[in-house]
């Protein structure tokens, strides 16, 4: 009598401590979709995307619903990749301004900014809301040789799986605002001499005192790393791709707003291009650079800068850039599968494909509409955001 | 006997010798022949190989075949071009500061400001100017009344043409005030000095009335204000922006003022607005301005005299000191002509407009019979880079040479006692 | 029958399509051609193909299908050369944390895009000297550019056409004193006299001839200086005073060096001494009286003919613009020059191939002639004349401005 009682106690003891993922989900999730924008095969109407352990299982127009499934009945929404922010800088809580940018000195190649990222921040969350589930978390451009981004998924409730990567390269500026006026450089002659100083350095080697700043940008020399350096006018672009070439850098640019006046240059040389917010503030003229870009078969991601910029909302930049010129298909892709590729994680993460991780973000209309709204986020099939009320 | 009458007879001849070789050094003299290569008379054709008649420093003929009387004095200058003096019918400059702090000071006058040894006056005679009329700056609302003289002469008295000329008004908010605030304390202002000035009719007509003697004097600090209500003086109207056009143009016709606009740069943009008010307009020294299109972040240049041009405004070009060329009248002058200005017209900008906007066209700007001759001598065109004002007369006095110029001398000439010193190390 | 129409079909196409394709020619028609390497052309003619001039005189045969710009009466001449132009750079001239910085290159800066190109070309100008700033003793390396290109390389003529020194006390402007600042920042350390500008001059120049004597050239600030001392690399020295280009000349002798004159103000005063020395001189801005001076009002003495003189005592003088915003047009300065007493025939070099030696790109630009680029400037008539207009600027052979209808509104 007394064994049985202390048994069930037990089971019920030991199943209360059964980990729990958050929702509660079951195994295997089944979503029933109006329409899935894959950003590999097109577009599915009425599919379904069957989950499984956080991974997509199957995804199709018939695919086969398994026994025991929880089914989401999603057939009047719009489902599409997780969105993918390829250059931000949020959840750095304390001093929002101060924390993404180490200015005391020029050159801070060994920080790395995941050191700073707090994911419990309101802006974290918020950029969560708006369909971004995965971010290039990166240091900002006031240092010429700034410190090393991080690729992180926004839900870290599982905590050893969110860190995509947690050295994705080292970050690089060659824009005004990396001058300084109480910090060298202070000029753009002094700022070219000083980030070439620090490349001959990496070349160089020195004996066994260890640096860690040599070692990481040795890599980058090596064009293991990819440096990513932001440059917005056509004047910081060709310096870029003066250094890209005279070191032969595996580069990616960042914020290339001007690019596409030099866009032959940057294709001929496989540049992808990490495109700067477009607003509704901005002036026609600027808004139409992102289409003539994608034209000149650059490859485009887009980036919300936050909090550098007002852009809470990265769908934003896609919608603008689509009523300016770019096609819409490409405006998905730069949301997505062209991020994912850019930022070297697109075994996991960018497309609805067989294998990839699940997650996705359900909308109540054409993603590409300003009137559609997010109603669910997923992030490894679980739920992690649902929008309350109408 | 005899010593006395011969000191007497002595001292009559030195005297009568004394008096009359004063009279023969003066050197104003009664008659003048100026015999020219060319003569531009701005009233009409230039002349050729033509003579000015001059006597008591008034023009009394012009033309080719001119007959010069036995007793004027000729002054060749067949190699020379003479052509009215350049007038300047705005500037701030010869003060030693351009604006008092209050903003309501019309009762002032740049008479007492003026500073006769100031190189402004020197540099302005050497260029070929003959009348400045010198008004306060562009900070205060009322900024106080002008005064016209020649560059020439040791004190404001001696360089007079007329003491009481213009009264300087300023749109350009002044001290924080914003335009809303600018343009209200204008109106208070005239509004507060219509009530006094009835209040002082009443009190007029009631001393009359009651046969009493009347001899209170309008407030002396009112008085030019008065003036200008009543036309007597003419108000010269700074416009900061091209927005503060049509509010003097509003104050024009709203108070029936004789009324010269004096524009900044970007007053360029209500050229068809002036052009309809047909008021008369003193340009800004900057004659280009440069405007960047928000839409394509590119500039585009605007040529300011040649859209006024083409508007139909009649206006006077100003002068300053910060830029090469923009120093001399003849050089803004020659800078619409490069864009397409009528010559004839451009120089009337330099002369007979601005002479008519000051009030001095009787005397000045041309050279007709009845005028003053107040004529410059130049080595050439005046709108020639090359040309040199080589004689300035006023008046038919010979007040400015080239050659007996030392300072100009100093500033061409090689440093004539320079011993380079020998290095020794 | 048919094997021979056949043949006869492919060299047709042959010569067609293989057929070597003519280059583009382009012609210009002047009523007056001044060369200024030799005597103005009446009536002349310029073939140019490639952006370069293969042909120019009298009566030159105009090949067919050549693009023919007509000048009608119009007077055509080289393309203006700038010694001393405003800069088209973006972000700060001048490299505050150190005042030796000889690696420096103004090249890195180069903004293609900046505003003030367009403005400068319209003055007639085609090739400009761009100086690091002057805030540093020695500033960096100055580049040679064309107002062309979408990107700085495409701008370039010559890079490292010159090292900048500036031996006046500019570089005691940056000093600040120390008040809720950091004592550690750079600002404080900067030279405060003239004596201590000179001397880091001297130990600049002593180190780097220490470098040639041993043939070791690790250091790169080093392996400029040594090329400037074995004349590989010109020295320009930017000097207002008398005082400070005597000062420039005792530095010169002490380390055999081969100096240009940037600005000299006050030149006229030691024309005998440049002179003696074959010391050429790029002049500019023009100041009128020491009121319109800038910042520097340490009693420089200026005389209105410092062109002339100089010239007639046998210097090579250079006119420039002065490198400020708002500077005149180099014409209007050359205009100025002659009216104060320059020779007009001087005065036209100094704008054109004086200059255009000085820099080191005669080869290239500062006259027409056979060979050279096709940088030409049309002008409405006398260019020493005020009332001229630029009508069109042609770079490269390509036409780059063009006088809107003689109206602007």
């Amino acid at each position: 009598m007394k064994k049985r009682r202390y048994l069930s106690f037990l089971v019920i003891l030991s199943s209360s401590f059964c980990p729990v993922s958050s929702g509660g989900e079951p195994q295997v999730l089944a979503i029933r979709a109006g329409k899935i924008w894959t950003s590999a095969d097109g577009v599915i109407t009425n599919g379904v995307i069957i989950i499984n352990n956080g991974k997509i299982q199957a995804v199709g127009e018939n695919a086969e619903v398994p026994e025991g499934a929880k089914v989401l009945d999603m057939s009047d929404k719009n489902v599409m990749p997780g969105m993918i922010d390829a250059h931000c800088h949020i959840g750095l809580s304390l001093d929002i301004l101060g924390e993404m940018d180490e200015t005391v000195a020029a050159v801070a190649a060994d920080m790395q900014i995941l050191d700073a990222f707090n994911p419990q921040a309101d802006d974290v969350k918020k950029a969560l809301r708006s369909g971004v589930t995965t971010i290039l978390l990166a240091p900002g451009y006031r240092n010429p040789v700034g410190g090393q981004p991080a690729v992180v998924k926004l839900d870290t409730s599982k905590a050893d799986d969110w860190v995509l990567k947690r050295t994705a390269g080292v970050e690089f500026s060659l824009m005004n605002q990396a001058l300084m006026f109480d910090r060298e450089p202070t000029s753009r002659a002094g700022l070219i001499e000083l980030v070439k100083e620090e490349l001959d350095q990496a070349k160089v080697e020195k004996g066994d005192v260890f640096n860690l700043r040599r070692e990481v940008l040795k890599r980058v020399v090596d064009a293991n790393l990819p440096a990513y350096i932001w440059a917005h006018t056509v004047d910081e672009i060709a310096s870029a791709m003066a250094i890209i070439d005279e070191y032969k850098l595996n580069a990616v640019l960042v914020a290339a707003g001007q690019g596409d006046e030099v866009a032959d240059m940057i294709a001929k040389r496989n540049l992808p291009v990490i495109y700067p917010p477009l607003l509704l503030s901005s002036k026609d003229k600027d808004l139409k650079r992102a289409g003539a870009m994608a034209n000149s078969s650059v490859k485009l991601a887009f980036a919300s800068l936050a909090p550098k910029t007002d852009l809470c909302d990265l769908r934003t930049s896609a919608i603008l850039a689509v009523k300016y010129g770019l096609d819409k298909e490409t405006a998905l892709k730069s949301l997505t599968i062209n991020a994912a590729e850019i930022l070297g994680v697109a075994d996991r993460i960018g497309s609805i494909s067989e294998g990839k991780d699940a997650d996705l973000v359900v909308l109540n209309g054409d993603p590409l509409q300003l009137t559609s709204s997010v109603e669910m986020v997923l992030i490894n099939g679980n739920i992690v955001y649902q929008r309350q009320g109408e | 006997m005899k010593s006395r009458s011969h000191i007497t007879f002595v001292s009559i001849f030195l005297i009568a010798f004394v008096t009359s070789s004063i009279a023969y050094a003066a050197p104003v003299r009664k008659k003048l022949a100026v015999e020219a290569g060319r003569i531009i008379t701005i009233a009409g054709k230039d002349i050729k190989n033509g003579v000015i008649l001059i006597e008591d420093g008034t023009i009394k003929a012009v033309g080719t075949d001119v007959e010069i009387p036995w007793d004027a004095f000729v002054i060749e200058a067949k190699d020379k071009l003479v052509m009215p003096g350049f007038v300047l019918a705005h500037t701030s400059d010869g003060l030693d500061r351009e604006n008092e702090n209050l903003p309501e000071v019309p009762f002032i006058s740049t008479f007492d400001s003026i500073d006769p040894i100031s190189t402004f006056f020197e540099d302005s005679l050497r260029d070929g100017v003959v009348a400045m009329l010198v008004l306060p700056g562009n900070n205060t609302l009322l900024g106080g009344t002008g005064t016209i003289v020649k560059p020439y002469g040791r004190t404001v008295e001696a360089m007079l043409i007329k003491r009481y000329a213009g009264l300087k008004i300023s749109l350009q908010p002044s001290r924080n005030t914003s335009r809303m605030g600018h343009m209200q304390r204008f109106r208070r202002y005239v509004l507060d000095l219509k009530d006094y000035l009835e209040e002082y009719e009443q009190r007029k007509a009631d001393a009359e009335e009651e046969k009493k003697p009347f001899d209170e004097e309008i407030d002396v600090t009112k008085q030019s204000m008065v003036d200008l209500l009543n036309k007597k003086l003419t108000a010269f109207i700074y416009c900061d922006r091209a927005a503060d056009v049509p509010k003097a143009i509003e104050i024009q016709k709203t108070y029936e003022l004789n009324t010269v606009l004096v524009l900044s740069p970007d007053c360029y943009k209500a050229a068809d607005l002036i052009a309809k008010s047909k008021l008369p307009v003193i340009l800004d020294p900057e004659l280009i301005v440069w405007e960047t299109n928000e839409q394509t972040n590119e500039e585009e240049m605007k040529v300011v005299p040649m859209i006024f041009h083409k508007a139909g405004v009649k206006f006077a070009f100003q002068t300053d000191t910060s830029q090469y060329g923009r120093r001399y009248l003849w050089y803004q002058a020659a800078t619409a002509v490069k864009y397409g200005m009528k010559r004839e017209e451009a120089l009337k900008s330099i002369t007979l407009y601005p002479a008519q906007f000051i009030g001095v066209e009787n005397r000045l700007g041309s050279i007709e019979m009845g005028k003053e001759a107040t004529l410059i001598f130049l080595t050439g065109d005046p709108l020639d880079a090359q040309s040199w004002v080589d004689q300035v007369m006023i008046a038919g006095e010979i007040v400015y040479e080239r050659a007996k110029d030392e300072r100009l001398k100093k500033l061409l000439e090689p440093p004539v006692k320079m011993q380079e010193p020998k290095d020794t190390d | 029958m048919r094997i021979y129409i056949i043949l006869l079909t492919f060299l047709l196409l042959v010569a067609v399509f293989v057929a070597p394709v003519r280059a583009e020619v382009t012609v210009v028609k002047a009523g007056k051609i001044l060369t200024i390497s030799g005597e103005p052309i009446e009536d002349g003619v310029i073939l140019i193909e490639n952006g370069k001039i293969t042909e120019i005189g009298k009566g030159i045969e105009i090949p067919e299908g050549a693009t023919v710009i007509d000048a009608g009466k119009s007077v055509v001449m080289p393309g203006l050369v700038d010694a001393s132009a405003t800069a088209p750079v973006r972000g700060d001239l001048n490299e505050q944390s150190s005042e030796i910085t000889p690696t420096y290159r103004i090249s890195d800066a180069l903004d293609p895009q900046d505003k003030t190109l367009k403005r400068v070309v319209q003055t007639g100008v085609t090739t400009l000297f761009v100086s690091p700033g002057l805030q540093n003793v020695i500033g960096g390396l100055g580049v040679v550019v064309k107002p062309a290109g979408k990107i700085p390389q495409q701008m370039i003529v010559k890079d490292k056409a010159a090292l900048t020194i500036v031996m006046d006390l500019d570089s005691t402007e940056g000093n600040r004193i120390p008040w809720r600042e950091p004592p550690t920042n750079f600002y404080y350390r900067r030279p405060g006299t003239r004596m201590a500008i000179i001397w880091m001059l001297r130990k600049s120049f002593f180190d780097a001839q220490q470098q040639v004597d041993s043939e070791q050239t690790e250091d790169p600030n080093q392996a400029v200086l040594s090329a400037a001392l074995k004349d590989e690399i010109p020295i320009h020295v930017n000097a207002r005073r008398a005082i400070v280009i005597r000062a420039a000349l005792k530095v010169a002798d002490e380390y055999g060096l081969k100096l240009i004159l940037q600005e000299c103000t006050e030149g006229y005063k030691v024309a005998g001494q440049l002179a003696e020395r074959k010391i050429p001189v790029v002049l500019g801005p023009f100041y009128y009286y020491p009121g319109n001076m800038g910042q520097y009002q340490e009693g420089r003495k200026v005389n209105w003919n410092n062109a002339g003189i100089l010239a007639e005592a046998g210097v090579k003088v250079a006119l420039a613009s002065g490198g400020q915003p708002g500077s005149i047009d180099i014409l209007t300065v050359a205009t100025f020059a002659v009216r104060h007493g320059m020779n007009r025939d001087e005065a036209l070099k100094a704008i054109t191939i004086t200059p255009a030696e000085i820099l080191g790109v005669a080869d290239r630009v500062g006259s027409l002639e056979k060979g050279k680029d096709a940088d030409i400037v049309v002008l409405s008539g006398d260019p020493l004349n005020v009332t001229t207009r630029v009508e069109k600027v042609i770079l490269n052979g390509k036409i780059v401005y063009q006088q809107t209808s003689g109206e602007t509104s």
